[in-house]
């Protein structure tokens, strides 16, 4: 098979039959012979998605099958993003694919409409909002929803910001500071950046290998410590993690002071063993895994902790430029679907903390819905609950992702303020 | 009803106080109209009396289903703090974290004089405190969030 159908094939898996991107792509990776250039197209072809599909609808009449629309993608990504073929080698390479995937009455067809494309791009939207769209390869009514949230300029920012290529990683403060980071860093030449938030942003490389496998370091995002910095953790506090993998999190929960306590929960049994592994790898105390689904009520949890972290499964389009296809199955419909679910662990999460305890609700994504509506519908709802702070992040050239961070607390005496 | 024009940073009415409106009239009537129309055209949730060259103590607030029409408003009760982004059709192109209160009580009158008050949170409680900055010639960057 070579690089152009072994791309197809594994496009054609996720449009067609909903495969995770990077998952249907480490599985067939092996098979190519240029595994950065396969990697390249079809990463590409999936960032860049809605802006192929309005040059799509600009240049075919009727919509073409599902197939022969991923070939089209395919060649059009390739003309305008890829300079490793000349054009009409492009067009030649998509032509025969067509007929590879039995396809052989679309040659013309796929021909055409490449040479046009090559000949004449259609112009980009003249309104500003569907341009921005196009633009940046979101979806239309997405836009739509920013624009209404934040307004069109910020928007504009935030959607046309490019991620920080480089890893942010973070000192085991158990076995060493930043300062000795830095030192060791200098003494072995890796070139490092400090970020604000206490870690530092370095190229991933060899030399970071024994650091990391010592347990000196780990990865960690700046979104993922300014969280877990919010919860402002003090000696002693006894905290539950209600949705814990990969770990990050509460491991840096346990590192904010002394004597911590922490009970991480995990639905997935094949992650808290991974979870384990990393406990086990960073040295760190006082963290419990367990397997539990955070939606189901735990009796024995009841008004046991100080704090309570819920970062809740969410819809990711804070993190949306490091996963491409990240929009392709999202609609309304599926943003409710989770919508019931971060309520619920939201719910649980309020009965598990003390009396004058705290509950930190976090996601990684932009949609009011997700986000303020969940913590404003609950502190309607329970009155003796109220939101001591919220903060909404964009995504930003700094290497900020789009998160959202809460803090409610529980009131110390209802009856007192009625 | 007509679109203003909008008044952009460096311009002088945006840096002065308003004035109270001491005058309900049509004329006010007209203006609320426009600064409406205005700031729906321009894809914002708000727009202060000073964005349109008038340094007098009004605003609109629109946010999704919710419209209100603010004149002379005061905040007379803050709940917690919410920090997020904000931008501003007088100051194109830049944009800003800001910390605000989470939930704003504002006293106001309504185009007609009557003495009203509203409990808003989230974005509209952010965009009457932004709106009402506006009358001070406060602009959201000055109040700049920095971690």
């Amino acid at each position: 098979m070579s690089d152009i159908q072994l791309s197809y094939d594994i496009l054609s898996n996720i449009f067609k039959n909903k495969a995770f991107g990077s998952i249907e792509l480490s599985k067939k990776l092996g098979y190519a012979n240029n595994a950065a250039w396969v990697t390249k197209l079809v990463y590409g072809v999936l960032e860049k998605n809605v802006e192929l599909e309005y040059y799509l609808s600009r240049l075919a009449k009727k919509r073409p099958q599902a197939s022969v629309v991923i070939v089209l993608k395919m060649g059009m990504y390739c003309i305008s993003f890829m300079d490793s073929m000349p054009n009409y080698a492009v067009v030649d390479n998509m032509v025969d694919l067509t007929a590879f995937i039995g396809k052989r009455q679309l040659k013309g067809f796929v021909n055409g409409l490449l040479k046009n494309y090559i000949a004449d791009k259609p112009s980009l939207p003249d309104d500003r909002v569907e341009r921005l769209s196009v633009e940046t390869s979101v979806p239309l009514w997405l836009v739509r929803k920013y624009v209404k949230q934040y307004g069109y300029d910020v928007t504009k920012e935030f959607l046309s910001a490019n991620s920080v290529q480089e890893e942010h990683v973070r000192p085991n403060t158990r076995l060493t500071s930043l300062k000795h980071l830095c030192e060791i860093c200098d003494r072995k030449d890796i070139k490092y950046r400090l970020s604000d938030c206490g870690g530092m942003w370095v190229k991933n490389d060899k030399k970071l290998r024994d650091l990391f496998n010592n347990g000196l370091i780990t990865i960690q995002s700046v979104t993922s410590m300014r969280c877990v910095q919010a919860m402002n953790i003090r000696s002693g506090d006894k905290v539950l993690d209600m949705c814990a993998a990969p770990g990050g999190k509460s491991l840096y929960i346990a590192e904010q002071a002394s004597n911590v306590e922490v009970v991480a929960c995990e639905i997935h049994p094949h992650r808290v063993e991974l979870m384990q592994a990393y406990v086990n790898r960073m040295h760190a105390s006082g963290i419990s895994v367990i397997e539990q689904d955070s939606t189901q009520y735990i009796a024995g949890f009841e008004g046991l902790f100080d704090k309570v972290l819920c970062d809740v499964p969410c819809s990711g389009l804070g993190v949306a430029k490091k996963k491409p296809d990240v929009y392709l199955n999202l609609d309304m419909q599926s943003v409710e679907e989770l919508t019931k679910t971060q309520y619920s662990i939201l719910t649980n999460a309020c009965k598990y903390a003390k009396i004058g305890g705290k509950v930190i609700y976090s996601t990684c994504t932009l949609l009011r819905e997700e986000n303020y509506n969940i913590v404003g519908r609950f502190v309607k709802e329970n009155t003796d609950w109220t939101v001591e702070s919220y903060k909404q992040y964009l995504p930003d050239d700094q290497g900020t992702d789009g998160f959202f961070v809460a803090v409610l607390s529980r009131k110390q005496d209802v009856s007192a303020r009625e | 009803m007509a679109l203003r024009d909008i008044v952009k940073d460096g311009q002088p009415s945006l840096r002065k106080k308003s004035r109270e409106v001491t005058v309900f009239d049509d004329k006010l009537g007209k203006l609320l109209d426009d600064m409406r129309q205005t700031m729906i055209e321009a894809d914002g949730v708000g727009l202060a009396g000073p964005q349109v060259g008038i340094n007098r103590r009004l605003a609109v607030v629109e946010v999704d289903d919710f419209y209100v029409e603010l004149v002379n408003p005061v905040i007379v009760a803050t709940e917690g703090v919410q920090v997020g982004p904000e931008g501003c059709l007088s100051v194109p192109g830049r944009n800003c974290n800001v910390a605000r209160p989470y939930k704003v009580t504002v006293e106001y009158q309504d185009r007609y004089g009557n003495h009203t008050s509203l409990q808003a949170e989230e974005l509209i409680a952010r965009a009457c405190c932004h709106e009402i900055d506006h009358l001070d010639g406060i602009l959201f960057y000055d109040k700049e969030y920095k971690e």
